[in-house]
């Protein structure tokens, strides 16, 4: 009993009782202002070692715009080193929205077989193949993202169904120089673990799916993203690449049109904390001398009301 | 039994599971047989608990609890979640969760309340009383199975079981002893006696007294203890009966072997049980504001997810054409303005779910439970000099304890001890007992006694020279012989049994003094032992005190069968009745008496009449026939006793005592100091009250003393107008005013006055109050000032209604009994204690709680707010961003215990530091901590928070890679936005937080590490989850720590700062040593007795500036009940 007494008394009547002083405010706010606008300083540092190229509007730069066609253009990039990561970026497109994000079925995604009224709960509007795009509706994307001409049943069950598999991305693009093709690697660009656990092909995926879920462009796609602009990654280059005009060859199936946006094309290395990210830098300095600020109004406020600010009267 | 008609019949209303007894009043007057068990009126059982049964209690405490307000807001909630087109939880009532927990506890919390009333009533129901009935062997019978007219025997030391009227008793005169601490709380006997007209039965055996067919007719029951009129018809005789030959449950029978008696009131229809009101909860200030801002936030809710709806349809409308990807047809309600408005609003409402923080009551309930624990263990509460723990029986008052603006207080034994010791007398033209030239030695000669502090020699030496006669000897027989006082035997040693401590002094001063007043003997004789020589006195009658009466007279007739009338009372009720004297000698003696009442002491003149026997005799007729009377017997009885009373003799003067309690006068100066109004509120007359107020430094010289005494209401409109006029031209003042010129002042038309004058008062002495008045009283200015906290503080059975009428009602646990303990809210020991509970533990509390208060709808601003500020990125389409598992556990585990630590230990100021310094106290007065401006403050604070919280880490995760050129997604933001909301909310008790203790700390690091350990179940065991591999994506990379370390620059350390800049500017005020360094305080370090001894005041010594006035202080402490 008075074991328990004495450790309740150690736990809790034991009190640090700190009140820091004025002065040792001040310095604490200098120290933190400080290191902020240090560390903003190396991540703006950091950030300018990495290099982004944004190619604006791909689709625009060919003449006529055509959709469902293939069609190549050039763009002069600077040498680069790898890995250099290949985006899509699009804009306008709420991904983000209350009916987009919920419309999608985990259970059916992860290969399992779901109930019409579990479709209807899940995946509203798109249960069915018929309210599936056209072109879906006669189609199995594979793993490797080859299409395979495949007619299904219009009124079974979708699968994937929902909002957010029906607006998959489909353009796919290859990179040259000089004719030389540079092999964009579509492989690991999925979360480890999403493929083949969150995300599995059905038992008889090519009769029952129109797109295989371990295609790692569909797991991409189908991590919803939390701002209007976002970009997908949907390549990775494994090599240095020179200085050069490069041609980009992509297959424009993608009508941006339809959300009123931009689809863009970015081209990024990557740093010790990911890409490049200039608000971090920016935001690390902003608050840093923010801290300073304040540690300079405690001491001009200290200055101006004596040495008794802040002091307990003896 | 036969179907007699008595008219006692009691329905009873059933209501589903609910009884209803008619009101008392609305029954009709009893009239009962003896030995005739009226089956009409319910037997003896008493329930107090609520529920009668465990089936019952759950749908009753299920009603009770959705009869909350919180509760049934969540569960509309439940409702939502359930229809699927506003469900963001497809559909399934995840608030059910800690919703039935929430409520499980207070099921629990209310059902072991009532098991523990039922245990106490089973109890009460089963005991054991001998029950004798007709055509029954009389037996031993259980408490429950009495019926009125049942005849019962009651043993000695036993309860009585009902209210019943005293048939026989063992005491051959017929007396019966009664306990009535339990009533009234007050611990000397009562004489309970058999109607003299019935005495006859005292004779018979039981076999008789069961034979005995008695009409009784008397009143409904009524709460009223101490009446009790009615009449029994034996014999075609009508005898009355009164509230003497009346014994009530509760009591206990003493000095009496056994007696019989005929149940009048049973049950729920007993005195006892017709008081016990139930106590209606009392709600502290804090929580009366925090429902009211709870009403605000939901309003606030509501009105923002109708605007988050708005702004919805809106921007669908704009981008309606951009949104084909969504697939809305036109036939769909979402593609309608206002149908989809009305979706989003309850879409929003869902989210913003908890913005009404669930566990906020429940947090506040333990805090508070817990805070009331920590007052009990405090050594600073405890009464060392009693031996008595302060206990909290409403802890949910903690916190009002720091906002009281008035404190009424009792003076009897809550200012005083109630503790008289004789101090001084005069007795012919001669005073004693200023001096002391008594030596111990001598002291311990004499005979033992409490309250007598007398040690003056002439006294003795002047006794001594005309041993048995002579005016100090007339005197000191007048002390043994006029009192009501009755003893008692035991192991050997007399004791006596006082009803009012100022006769105890006097009764003991003579057996000091060689007078010892032996007992009453069976020839009701009163014995006097002179010197070792017993002298016999016949007591002929007593003509008892009361309040109107003041005085008190025996009428006894010695050995020499000479007639003496001895009275006693106040001088200015005894100077019209008496002989003309001496002048020298009225004019000493009136000095005398003055100086004694100037130095705070209380006086008594006693004097003596010689009746002749045939005056006598006359006298008795007239006198025993308005005994007998049955209607107006009081007033008959008065106007008898003041016709003897006349032609009076002076013999002499005294001069009691009145002990104040310890550390009462710095007790009352910090209270003062602190801004509190003090009231006192005594039955004493003007001028003692005047006396204490200045011991007791309530009052001082630098008040204006404002006397409002009137007693028409003329004369007091008048006087309250001059109270007025004087309190508009000073700033200090006190107000002094008597009970007659209250009882018109506290009309309507005037009360507003008496505020206004009493608001400028520092102090209110209210003299000559009754316990109704001073309930009244407290009324009054809860009345017409709504907005204050009231403090009561009493110690005798007269206070309860002050105590139950204040905001908070503070019982001495001490010499009168249990009866104000018992009906508080706090029960201390002694009367400085009030400092501590005020100063330190209210003052803590109400700080304390008003954070909790603001923090728990802090931490949910936080919550929820950072998916209303990214709703500005979707066209606020009503997305909850964060897991429903991470999201509910938020305020059940991630946030909780830190707050709730921090309000039961946290500690500003210690507790010496905070009961020496009552300039700190301002803050609960002036309610700085929890207002509208404070909640604003706090609220702003956690929706800028969110904000921030929001925009950094979707900018920062969001806008590029995390590593390998992966992207994040919404559902892993969402998991880091909520979990520097988990870190946030913790760091800020940080912050606000005065001291730390391991357990706080632990308690911190626990709920983050939490959190950290159900997001790795989320994200990593649960593959199905929206969020799954979230942790593993984010927590081991550098962006991370990044994130985290800007988000915390840019919410906690401004937070900081203004904290700091706020305490700061605090401190201006503070004069107080405080440690800079961090310390190690230890509990008993807090608990040492603070070195305040500056006002430490000598009771038995002259106030520091003799008070000179032209009247006497009056004695008696007995109230008129």
């Amino acid at each position: 009993m008075s074991d328990s007494k004495g450790f309740l008394h150690w736990l809790f009547f034991k009190k640090w009782h700190p009140v820091p002083s004025v002065g040792s405010t001040i310095a604490l706010f200098s120290i933190i202002g400080v290191i902020f606008v240090a560390l903003g300083i190396v991540i703006t540092v950091i950030n300018n070692n990495i290099q982004e190229v944004t190619i604006y509007k791909y689709d625009q730069k060919c003449s006529p715009v055509e959709y469902n066609k293939q069609c190549s253009f050039t763009y002069k990039l600077d040498q680069m080193k790898a890995p250099i990561y290949f985006y899509y970026e699009l804009e306008n497109f709420y991904q983000n929205h209350r009916r987009y994000v919920k419309s999608k079925s985990s259970t059916q995604l992860s290969g399992e077989e779901i109930s019409l009224s579990d479709a209807e709960k899940y995946c509203e509007p798109i249960i069915f193949n018929k309210d599936l795009e056209q072109w879906q509706q006669a189609v199995y994307i594979t793993e490797n993202n080859e299409q395979v001409p495949k007619q299904r049943k219009p009124d079974d069950i979708a699968s994937p169904c929902g909002l957010v598999a029906k607006s998959f991305f489909n353009d796919t693009y290859e990179l040259s120089l000089s004719e030389k093709n540079i092999e964009l690697n579509q492989t690991g660009i999925s979360w480890p673990n999403d493929k083949g656990k969150k995300y599995k092909r059905a038992s008889d995926s090519e009769s029952t799916q129109w797109i295989d879920p371990e295609n790692e462009h569909f797991i991409v796609w189908m991590r919803t993203a939390g701002l209007p602009t976002f970009r997908k990654l949907w390549g990775r280059i494994e090599q240095d690449i020179e200085e050069g005009e490069y041609t980009i060859k992509f297959q424009n199936n993608y009508n941006p049109q339809m959300f009123a946006g931009a689809k863009n094309i970015v081209l990024s290395t990557s740093g010790p904390f990911g890409g490049k990210n200039l608000f971090l830098s920016i935001a690390f300095i902003v608050v840093g001398v923010i801290q300073l600020l304040i540690a300079l109004a405690f001491l001009i406020k200290k200055i101006r009301a004596g040495p008794s600010f802040g002091q307990k009267n003896e | 039994m036969d179907s007699h008609s008595y008219n006692n019949e009691t329905t009873i209303k059933k209501l589903g599971f609910i009884t209803v007894r008619p009101p008392a009043h609305q029954m009709n007057d009893r009239s009962i047989v003896s030995n005739v068990p009226d089956l009409a009126v319910p037997d003896n059982q008493i329930t107090t608990s609520k529920y009668s049964s465990i089936i019952t209690f759950i749908p009753l405490n299920l009603i009770e609890q959705f009869s909350k307000l919180a509760n049934v807001y969540f569960l509309i909630i439940a409702i939502m979640q359930m229809i699927s087109t506003i469900s963001i939880t497809n559909g399934q009532p995840v608030i059910m969760g800690p919703l039935s927990i929430v409520v499980c506890i207070s099921m629990i919390k209310d059902f072991v309340e009532d098991y523990q009333r039922r245990r106490s009533d089973e109890a009460e129901n089963t005991r054991k009383t001998y029950l004798i009935r007709t055509n029954e062997p009389p037996r031993e019978a259980q408490w429950r199975e009495l019926r009125i007219g049942d005849l019962i025997k009651v043993q000695k030391d036993e309860q009585i079981p009902a209210d019943i009227l005293l048939m026989q008793t063992s005491d051959k005169k017929g007396n019966a002893f009664i306990e009535t601490k339990n009533l009234d709380g007050e611990t000397n006997l009562k004489c309970k006696n058999i109607q003299k007209n019935l005495k006859q039965l005292q004779e018979q055996s039981e076999d008789s007294l069961l034979a005995l067919r008695m009409t009784i007719k008397y009143e409904r029951p009524n709460p009223y203890l101490y009446q009790f009129t009615g009449s029994a018809e034996i014999n075609n005789q009508q005898i009355p009966l009164s509230e003497k030959n009346f014994i009530l449950r509760g009591c206990a029978l003493r000095n009496v072997n056994f007696i019989y008696g005929v149940v009048c009131y049973n049950g729920h229809d007993s005195k006892i049980m017709l008081n016990s009101v139930k106590a209606i909860p009392k709600r502290s200030h804090l929580e009366r504001t925090m429902n009211l801002f709870i009403i605000v936030i939901f309003l606030l809710q509501m009105i923002m997810c109708c605007f988050g709806g708005f702004l919805n349809s809106q921007w669908q409308q704009i981008h309606n054409s951009e949104l084909s990807y969504l697939d809305i047809q036109n036939t769909e309600p979402e593609h309608n303005f206002v149908k989809n408005l009305f979706i989003k609003w309850g879409n929003w409402i869902l989210i913003f779910t908890n913005f009404v923080p669930i566990s906020l009551l429940v947090s506040l309930e333990m805090v508070k439970y817990f805070q009331g624990m920590l007052i009990t263990f405090d050594k600073g509460t405890y009464s060392a000099e009693y031996d008595i723990k302060t206990t909290v029986q409403s802890s949910n008052l903690n916190e009002e304890l720091g906002q009281v603006d008035y404190i009424f207080s009792d003076k009897t034994g809550t200012l005083t001890k109630n503790q008289m010791d004789f101090k001084c007398l005069t007795v012919n033209k001669k005073s004693y007992g200023k001096e002391v030239t008594l030596s111990n030695e001598e002291v311990s000669k004499l005979a033992q006694v409490t309250n007598v502090d007398f040690r003056d020699k002439a006294f003795f030496n002047d006794l001594n020279q005309t041993p048995g006669k002579g005016p100090l000897h007339e005197f000191l027989l007048c002390l043994s012989l006029c009192h009501t006082i009755v003893t008692e035997n035991k192991n050997g040693q007399l004791l006596y049994q006082a009803s009012s401590p100022d006769e105890l002094a006097l009764v003991n001063f003579a057996r000091f003094c060689g007078y010892t007043f032996e007992g009453v003997d069976a020839s009701n004789s009163m014995v006097v032992n002179i010197k070792g020589d017993n002298k016999i006195y016949q007591l002929l009658h007593v003509l008892e005190f009361n309040s109107t009466r003041k005085r008190v007279s025996v009428i006894v007739q010695d050995q020499q069968n000479q007639i003496i009338l001895y009275t006693k009372g106040a001088d200015s009720v005894i100077e019209p009745l008496m002989k003309p004297v001496v002048p020298q000698l009225k004019e000493k003696t009136w000095n005398d008496l003055q100086e004694f009442a100037s130095i705070g002491l209380r006086t008594l003149l006693l004097t003596r009449r010689i009746l002749p026997l045939q005056t006598y005799k006359e006298w008795e007729k007239t006198y025993l026939q308005a005994c007998s009377a049955i209607q107006n017997r009081d007033n008959l009885m008065m106007e008898a006793q003041a016709k003897i009373e006349q032609e009076l003799e002076l013999i002499g003067g005294t001069a009691i005592e009145d002990k104040l309690q310890e550390d009462v006068g710095p007790t009352i100066q910090n209270l003062k100091d602190a801004g509190i109004k003090v009231w006192v509120l005594t039955g004493d007359k003007i001028e003692t009250a005047i006396n204490i107020g200045y011991s007791c430094q309530l009052l001082n010289d630098t008040l204006q003393q404002i006397i409002v005494d009137a007693n028409d209401e003329q004369s007091v409109n008048k006087e309250l107008e001059k109270a007025f006029q004087k309190s508009q031209n000073n700033n200090k003042n006190a107000l002094v005013i008597s009970g007659n010129a209250l009882i018109i002042a506290m009309k309507p038309e005037y009360s507003r006055k008496v505020m206004e004058i009493a608001e400028r008062c520092e102090a209110v002495v209210a003299c000559r109050v009754s316990p109704k008045q001073k309930q009244e009283i407290v009324q009054l200015v809860r009345s017409n000032k709504p907005n204050v906290t009231t403090l009561a503080i009493g110690d005798g059975a007269n206070d309860v209604n002050m105590i139950t009428a204040a905001h908070i009602g503070i019982g001495i646990k001490g010499v009168e009994g249990q009866q104000a303990a018992r009906a508080s809210d706090y029960a201390v020991g002694e009367f400085r204690i009030l400092r501590r509970l005020t100063l330190y533990h209210g003052r803590e509390s109400y700080r304390k709680n008003s954070t909790l208060v603001n923090y728990n709808f802090y931490k949910n601003m936080l919550l929820v707010l950072p998916q209303y500020w990214w709703a500005l990125n979707n066209g606020f389409s009503a997305v909850m961003f964060y897991d429903q598992l991470l999201y509910q556990s938020y305020n059940l585990f991630f946030t909780s215990l830190p707050i709730v630590l921090y309000a039961i230990f946290d500690e500003e100021f210690s507790g010496d530091i905070l009961s020496s310094n009552p300039n700190l106290y301002d803050i609960g007065i002036k309610h700085k901590l929890f207002n509208v401006k404070i909640f604003l403050y706090w609220v702003i604070n956690g929706t800028i928070q969110a904000g921030i919280l929001s925009y950094l880490t979707f900018q920062t995760y969001e806008t590029s890679s995390i590593y390998n050129g992966m992207m994040a997604g919404l559902w892993t933001t969402g998991a880091i936005v909520l979990g520097y909301s988990v870190l946030n909310s913790n760091i800020k008790i940080i912050l606000f937080s005065n001291t730390y203790s391991i357990g706080v700390i632990f308690a911190l690091l626990g709920s983050v590490l939490l959190y950290l350990f159900l997001f790795f179940i989320v994200s990593e065991k649960m593959p199905k989850s929206d969020m799954s591999n979230s942790q593993s994506a984010t927590l081991i990379h550098l962006r991370f720590y990044f994130a985290t370390l800007l988000v915390v620059g840019a919410t906690s350390i401004f937070d900081f700062a203004l904290t700091k800049f706020a305490q700061w500017s605090q401190y201006d005020q503070v004069t107080t040593q405080h440690d800079k360094h961090i310390e190690l305080q230890d509990e008993q370090f807090l608990h040492q007795p603070s070195p305040n001894t500056q006002f430490q005041l000598n009771n038995s010594q002259v106030p520091k500036s003799p008070i000179k006035r032209g009247y006497t202080g009056f004695a008696f402490s007995q109230e008129e009940h």
